[in-house]
């Protein structure tokens, strides 16, 4: 009797055991499917769309038309493209260097425990988290060549009063130094965090061998968080090359003011003057710099493992 | 004058401390004034905003904070000044917001699992999400304007929920990977031999164990689209449709020289986020290292 | 209740290297069967694939009459004890005990009954409401084996689950195991890279080297017979001797001839080697097999030794000697206590016991 039950269960055994064999690879296949539909369907899609709009002419209604390289021999002599190209390239620059190297003294100050480092910690990172529309308009309004307060300020330094932002060649560096003040918590956050990750047996070596703080910083501390500063700066660049919010807030105006950068080339381009494919196309240069910028930085800067002595 | 060498370096090293530290407090008030300006201005009358830009307001006006929430100045409509009321902008937010993380998490989360869990065999997968990570959002904006609008979906802060859900997801689905790599394998394998599967596993055993991460995650990419201008901008075209940072230049240009409506709209729209930081600074400061330094 | 066969089972990585290559091996239902070997022999690998964690790359496992090479763990009816215990931690005991009842949808109450009853057996009821954060190391062992009791599986398999223990909880978690295994009368697999572990558990005991089977027999037989020189070394402590010796014959008499020592030889140990003249073998000597001359029977072969260490264990003594410059380790009684190190002693040797091994194939020549 025992036999035989156990040869009655077996083959429906075998049979359940195949039913529930089969989507082994498959199931991993659904946990992968909503991500890859979802961002495919969003980002990858739109890509590809903008590379071939890029040879073609059209309003975003009615029929497009086949343009060739058309769109691109006239961006190269698109004089607002440069000058937007230029301000833009400027901007990733200056708010990288000032953001980084400001949040890498940031950084060690706090990392050091001064007086008081929890609350610059806290407010020095706060307006990262704010949205850039509110920095943004505030400090607009502060740049004001009539009622702002910054320029009170810049007056009583005397450096002359002026509509900063509206200036073609130093308007970007206003909405550059609004930025800055606003941004260096991001790069000052992740030099922090990679601070913290330097065993405090180092520090211990350092003081032991007499190395004063600012040598410390200079040759011990900032070498070993070398990756975290190589990172930080290469994001920053991506960002303030392709910066929109900060920029279109600041001046909130239309197109050829002094401060107009890639993005909002792009925008007023694509959106506002209804040319899509002149649009695409610079959208398509424009990350092609950025791919540029990129990996240029990276060979020049090439990241190193951290290898553990001892 | 100091007479030795050795009381001159140490008032040196003193004075230039001083000195740094001078530098630093400049540096921190510099980076808070205008949420000072900003929430000094939202009780200040127009005149007295220009007269006192920085200074504490002489008399209250609180009215300012009616004007931007019902987005109406003065009893009735006198001045003609009309605008979105502000609440209306921060629902849209919330709508879209709300979408964009849910899917995003969503999505994310098990693209990230199945990313750790097969790590060999789908590693160029892992290249995918990751060079999406880099992709400059311009490249997407014309094409996804065309999109929406074959989608009926133009003007429609679900809409935008969707494609902030796209957004996202390739920086949920790095992080979860990240995090799941590190997750111990064996209360998982423990979990299948006593009769789970591998999804009822990953649903009653994983998950509840991360909701710390999951939290922490949900809500960086809350704050980061809950700031988003650009793609909202495009996407959602008229401000009466708006999200709150489009509501905010709305304002802007709509009240023009009624500068303490503007302000208090300001004030208005960086509370919940000021809110949140004061209660998760530290999860949210951890949760950037986590994924910055990968 | 099911026995477990492997038939020529291999699991191959993606490097191609081979961790477990053409095992055979049966596994009769309700025995206690150890998988024993060094580090990366491929025994837990195997363990892993019977339980359906790891897949096959050749061959079928079968558990009972059911070829479950494509079956998922949950469906294969199979419970497993991990070095780690892999509790949830975010459940109490109740629910770590519970979890896999649940999973088979059993009436509440019937699990009720079976967890209750489990944790009593093993003296857990009190901590039903812990959380394994909270239970020592010993408690924590106990809950994994309840977790895998509870669910009353064909098959019992165990990955080194007391590893983690100290000295003292391990000898009684031992006896606790095997008194579990004569209650249950289940099938169960063991895996341990201690031998007198193995050797004191097991009904049988699969020795595993670099991903192949060695020997499989019972403890026993695997000390008396091992079949190849890595089996005669591992099985045993102290280490057996090994001697490198070559075969002579004087006038009709066997005789193996080392650097420092000669020992007699019968045809019948040599079995059905064809081994001539100038022959080379390993000679396996158990440490118990060298012995104090002074309380040995006269005219066994002996030996003259420089000792080295002298390594008191109470109940008995090894001795580290040197003959010549060959190492040996012996095994004495108390009464040899008065040895001591940088003494010359003479060691009877009980040639009778001996083994020989073939030095290329290192396999054992049969007797």
């Amino acid at each position: 009797m025992g036999v035989e039950l156990t040869e009655e269960l077996s083959p429906l055994g075998n049979a359940a055991a195949r039913i529930a064999a089969v989507p082994r690879g498959l199931r991993w296949l659904v946990f992968l499917a909503p991500a890859a539909a979802l961002t495919g369907l969003f980002l990858v899609y739109p890509v590809v769309a903008t590379i071939r709009l890029s040879f073609y002419n059209w309003s975003g209604y009615g029929k497009q038309q086949y343009a060739g390289t058309s769109n691109f021999r006239q961006l190269y002599r698109d004089h607002d493209a440069v000058t937007a190209t230029v301000h833009s390239l400027e901007f990733a620059v200056v708010t990288t260097v000032v953001t980084v190297g400001m949040g890498a003294i940031l950084a060690l100050a706090i990392d050091r425990k001064i007086r008081g480092h929890r609350i610059f910690q806290f407010a020095l990172f706060l307006p990262v988290l704010l949205p850039s529309t509110f920095l943004a308009l505030v400090w607009a309004y502060g740049l004001d060549p009539i009622s702002g307060w910054f320029t009170h300020f810049l007056q009583f330094l005397g450096i002359g009063s002026g509509n900063w932002l509206a200036d073609p060649h130093y308007g970007i560096f206003a909405v550059a130094l609004a930025y800055i003040l606003q941004n260096t918590g991001f790069a000052m956050i992740i030099i922090l965090a990679a601070l913290s990750d330097i065993s405090p047996e180092i520090h211990e070596a350092a003081t032991l061998d007499g190395v004063g703080q600012l040598r410390r910083a200079r040759k011990v501390s900032l070498p070993l968080v070398r990756d975290a500063i190589v990172t930080v700066s290469l994001l920053q660049l991506i960002y303030g090359f392709t910066n929109f919010d900060f920029v279109y807030a600041m001046v909130n105006g239309g197109p050829g003011t002094g401060t107009d950068v890639v993005s909002t080339f792009v925008y007023y381009q694509a959106f506002v003057s209804h040319r899509f494919g002149y649009g695409a196309a610079a959208a398509l240069v424009a990350s092609g710099v950025v791919a540029l910028i990129a990996m240029v930085f990276m060979s020049v800067f090439r990241p190193r493992g951290i290898r553990r002595a001892g | 004058m100091p007479a030795s060498p050795r009381r001159a370096s140490w008032l040196a090293r003193h004075v230039s401390r001083q000195a740094a530290y001078a530098g630093l407090l400049v540096w921190a008030v510099a980076t808070t004034i205008p949420i000072w300006a900003a929430l000094t201005a939202s009780f200040k009358s127009t005149s007295e905003v220009i007269s006192n830009p920085l200074g504490i307001p002489h008399a209250l006006h609180p009215d300012n904070y009616v004007a931007a929430w019902t987005g109406r100045i003065g009893a009735g409509t006198y001045y003609g000044i009309q605008s979105e009321p502000l609440y209306r902008f921060g629902l849209h937010s919330v709508l879209a917001v709300s979408i964009g993380v849910a899917l995003a998490m969503g999505t994310g989360t098990l693209a990230g699992y199945a990313l750790a869990r097969n790590a060999e065999r789908l590693n160029f997968l892992n290249r995918y999400f990751i060079v999406l990570l880099a992709l400059p959002a311009i490249a997407t904006w014309v094409p996804l304007f065309s999109l929406m609008e074959s989608l009926g979906l133009l003007a429609s802060p679900a809409g935008l929920g969707l494609v902030y859900g796209a957004m996202v997801t390739p920086l949920v689905t790095v992080l979860m990977r990240t995090y799941f790599s590190s997750f111990p394998l064996d209360l998982v394998e423990a979990a299948r031999v006593d009769g789970a599967s591998e999804s009822f596993a990953f649903a009653r055993i994983v998950l509840p164990m991360s909701k710390g991460v999951l939290t922490v995650v949900a809500l960086i990419q809350a704050v980061f689209l809950w700031n988003e201008l650009a793609v909202a901008e495009i996407l959602l075209v008229t401000p009466d449709r708006g999200t709150l940072p489009m509501g905010l230049i709305a304002f802007k240009s709509q009240f023009a020289s009624n500068l303490g409506p503007q302000f208090a709209a300001l004030v208005l729209a960086i509370v919940p986020v000021t809110l949140l930081y004061i209660v998760a600074q530290g999860r949210i400061t951890q949760g950037i290292r986590l994924g910055a330094l990968r | 209740m099911a026995g477990v066969e492997l038939e020529r089972v291999t699991k191959t990585y993606k490097n191609g290297q081979d961790a477990v290559r053409d095992l055979s091996l049966e596994i009769h239902d309700g025995e206690f069967m150890v998988l024993v070997g060094p580090s990366g022999c491929g025994k837990s690998t195997t363990l892993r694939m019977v339980a359906g964690l790891e897949t096959i790359t050749a061959g079928t496992i079968r558990i009972g009459t059911r070829v479950v090479n494509d079956v998922e763990p949950k469906d294969r009816d199979v419970a497993m004890v991990f070095q780690s215990y892999a509790l949830y931690p975010h459940m109490t005991v109740y629910d770590n005990l519970a979890f896999g009842l649940r999973r088979q949808r059993q009436a509440k109450a019937d699990v009720d009954r079976r967890v209750t009853d489990t944790a009593r057996a093993l003296g857990l009821d009190g901590l039903l409401r812990r959380r394994p954060a909270e239970l020592s190391g010993g408690q924590r062992q106990r809950v994994a084996l309840g977790r895998a009791i509870v669910r009353d599986p064909q098959v019992f398999l165990m990955d080194e689950p007391l590893s983690n223990l100290d000295a003292l909880l391990r000898v009684e978690t031992r006896f606790e195991i095997l008194k579990l295994h004569q209650r249950l009368a289940a099938t169960f697999i063991y895996v341990t890279h201690d031998q007198v572990e193995a050797m004191t558990m097991g009904d049988r005991i699969a020795v595993m080297r670099g991903g192949v089977l060695q020997q499989v027999d019972t403890p026993g037989r695997l000390y008396e017979r091992p079949a190849n020189r890595f089996v005669a070394g591992f099985i045993g402590s102290p280490r057996m001797n090994f001697l490198d010796m070559e075969l002579s014959e004087v006038d009709g008499e066997l005789r193996l001839l080392g650097n420092t020592v000669a020992l007699p030889l019968t045809r019948a140990q040599l079995g059905a080697s064809k081994a001539g003249r100038g022959a080379r073998f390993v000679v396996g000597l158990r440490p118990e097999h060298l012995l104090d001359h002074r309380y040995a029977s006269n005219g066994a072969t002996t030996v003259s030794a420089w000792v080295e260490v002298v390594e008191t264990l109470g109940s008995e003594i090894h001795v580290h000697v040197r003959v010549g410059d060959q190492p040996l380790v012996a095994r004495m009684d108390p009464r040899s206590a008065d040895v001591r190190p940088g003494q010359e002693i003479r060691l009877a040797v009980d040639h009778r016991r001996l083994q020989l091994f073939d030095p290329e194939t290192e396999q054992a020549v049969a007797a």
